[in-house]
């Protein structure tokens, strides 16, 4: 396997009761996720991002499933693994060592009850055998790393003490801590305001270089996307529409939803002009038509688009985009 | 989460609460200290049968002539008891049984909750009275009853708070660093159930002194001669025109009781639950 993390055909179910059949949230998504790698996943609100990533992690539970038909191998420090496959105990100790995850919220991401230390202290018990005034050690030197004044201090700290961005260290320290090879994070920079954001992605990209870890960027902003990933997947409604490095997506983009989500980005340049929207909502899953799922909001529908799903077809090399407008235009 | 002093300041801030803890504090020492505070023994007879009260008897004495102020202080022994050790019984059973049918979901927590319902379908009396019947008499019977027929209301307190809890990020994140269930649910939702977990503690406690007194006013709770303030009630049930005392002193500490466990109740729900509050 050459990839750090293969992801094949990524289904989710949700279970509404025994007479109802379940309803697919996510389906067919394919992920390769190279060593090293930074890749972003941008998408409206409620179109599968974070559950994509849950799915990584095996945090999905009940009435949500992976459908049996997935695979999502990992290459593991003892090999390779299907994350689907695996047992409670065996995901458990993947979890935090090898896949860490840093959630939207660093304000409600760690538990009010108990002092910074004791939560890194977590981290670092359940995958290592370090004594407690190791741990100290540990905690301290990650604390460092990641730019905390005061660390000795911030450790007895409790959260509510600290700023967002301050707490967003600390969650990117107790992430960080055991090396994993894979760090998802999951709109880590939505809940800052700006200057934050861009200390806490410059931090990002920094240890992402020291410590060899792959990041998978979850975000709705496009801007994040640009500063910090190398390839991107554009999710709507369940399914990715296109993926693309950063440079082919931002300047030949082929599917017209991103089109539209480029053209909403605001510059200070135009103010004058009113900002621009996709006009409706994503459609809601179990709802969706026979159709391509963004024909009812696509400027450039087609009868065809009404009627049959367009594959996810390569439009130039590297570069993925499910759209009939494109495969139409490849095939003339 | 507030830590333990500054819900008790709180608490004696509230008027009600400062009621209602005094009270329970007051109720407590009466107990506690029945053998020294009571006259006579509970047991004994030491006068004529149904003296009015007066400064020999407080209370007055009942049909067979044993004092009413020792009894009711004896009496305050036996319901706290019962109280305590019911709702001890029902709380521990309801918070681990919360815990798992809110955590795990799906089949397990249909199954539990399917017997809770069950359980709450029935008025309290009825039960306790069905388990004793069950189980036969006395006092440690009357607990184990009175502690089955309170496991559901904490069962279902419990499991709301989880379910509630489950979802908090931070929950997620302690998952999401492979943290293991059992330390997860004791150290991130454990914690917050322990508001809603206290506050129905308390008024569990009044709920099982009153079944209390009710079962053993049916003669099925305590059994004479000890001394219990519904067992009381009843004795004293015939003798209601000849002599009233005997009736209105237990039916005034049963009153009593429940009205300052319910008001400590009420207020320690607005100090540990703010958003309750409007």
């Amino acid at each position: 396997m050459n990839h750090l993390l293969e992801m094949r055909n990524l289904a989710i179910n949700l279970y509404r009761g025994k007479k109802q059949p379940q309803v697919k949230l996510c389906e067919g998504i394919n992920l390769d996720i190279k060593v090293r790698q930074n890749f972003g996943i941008v998408g409206e609100s409620g179109c599968g991002k974070s559950i994509t990533c849950s799915s990584i992690m095996g945090l999905l539970s009940y009435p949500l499933s992976v459908d049996p038909s997935t695979s999502i191998r990992f290459a593991s420090n003892d090999g390779e693994v299907d994350l689907t496959r695996l047992s409670a105990s065996q995901m458990r100790r993947i979890r935090g060592k090898e896949i860490s995850m840093i959630f939207q919220e660093p304000m409600t991401a760690l538990d009010p009850m108990y002092t910074i230390e004791s939560q890194i202290n977590e981290a670092l018990s359940f995958h290592t055998s370090l004594n407690r005034q190791e741990m100290h050690v540990a905690a301290l030197a990650m604390l460092e790393k990641v730019k905390i004044p005061r660390p000795d201090q911030i450790l007895s700290d409790y959260p509510h003490h600290l700023s967002g961005g301050m707490l967003q260290r600390v969650m990117i320290a107790i992430a960080l801590i055991n090396n994993p090879r894979l760090l998802i994070a999951d709109e880590p920079t939505t809940a800052l305001d700006v200057t934050i954001q861009a200390q806490i992605l410059d931090l990002m990209n920094e240890l992402r270089e020291s410590y060899n870890t792959s990041v998978i960027m979850i975000t709705h902003d496009l801007g994040v996307i640009a500063e910090t990933c190398e390839m991107v997947a554009v999710f709507y409604a369940g399914q990715i529409v296109e993926q693309a490095e950063i440079n082919e997506l931002f300047h030949a983009t082929a599917h017209p939803y991103t089109k539209g989500l480029l053209k909403s980005v605001t510059s200070l340049g135009k103010v004058s002009e009113p900002l621009y929207s996709i006009a409706g909502a994503v459609p809601t899953a179990g709802a969706f038509s026979k159709g391509c799922r963004f024909h009812d909001r696509c400027i450039a529908c087609t009868e065809k688009c009404r009627t049959s799903m367009p594959e996810l077809t390569e439009v130039a090399p590297g570069h993925l985009c499910r759209c009939w407008l494109n495969q139409e235009a490849n095939n003339a | 989460m507030k830590g333990l002093r500054q819900v008790f300041r709180e608490l004696v801030k509230d008027p009600m609460g400062r009621i209602g803890l005094i009270g329970v504090l007051l109720l407590i020492l009466l107990a506690v200290f029945a053998p020294l505070l009571a006259h006579y023994s509970p047991e004994k007879m030491v006068s004529m049968p149904k003296a009015a009260p007066n400064q020999q008897f407080w209370f007055g004495t009942d049909n067979y002539g044993r004092d009413i102020y020792s009894r009711i202080l004896y009496g305050a022994r036996v319901s706290l008891e019962v109280g305590l050790i019911s709702v001890g019984i029902a709380a521990s059973i309801g918070f681990i049984l919360g815990i798992i049918a809110g955590y795990f979901e799906g089949r397990i927590d249909r199954i539990i909750m399917c017997i809770m319902d069950i359980l709450f379908a029935f008025p309290s009396i009825l039960l306790a009275i069905f388990i004793t019947a069950v189980l036969g008499r006395g006092i440690e019977n009357t607990m184990i009853a009175i502690g089955i027929v309170n496991i559901p209301v904490f069962v279902r307190t419990v499991r709301a708070s989880v379910i509630s809890a489950k979802g908090l990020e931070y929950v997620q994140n302690a998952k999401s660093i492979g943290v293991k269930t059992f330390p997860l649910l004791m150290r991130h939702i454990a914690p917050n159930t322990i508001a809603p977990f206290t506050v129905q503690a308390t008024l569990a406690l009044s709920s099982a002194i009153l079944t209390e007194a009710s079962m053993s006013f049916l003669g099925l709770g305590i059994q004479p001669p000890d001394p219990s303030w519904g067992s009381m009630l009843s004795e004293a049930r015939a003798f209601m025109e000849q002599a009233p005392w005997m009736v209105i002193f237990p039916i005034l500490f049963i009153v009593i009781t429940i009205l300052i466990f319910n008001i400590l109740g009420d207020s320690l729900r607005d100090v540990l639950d703010p958003k309750l509050k409007t």
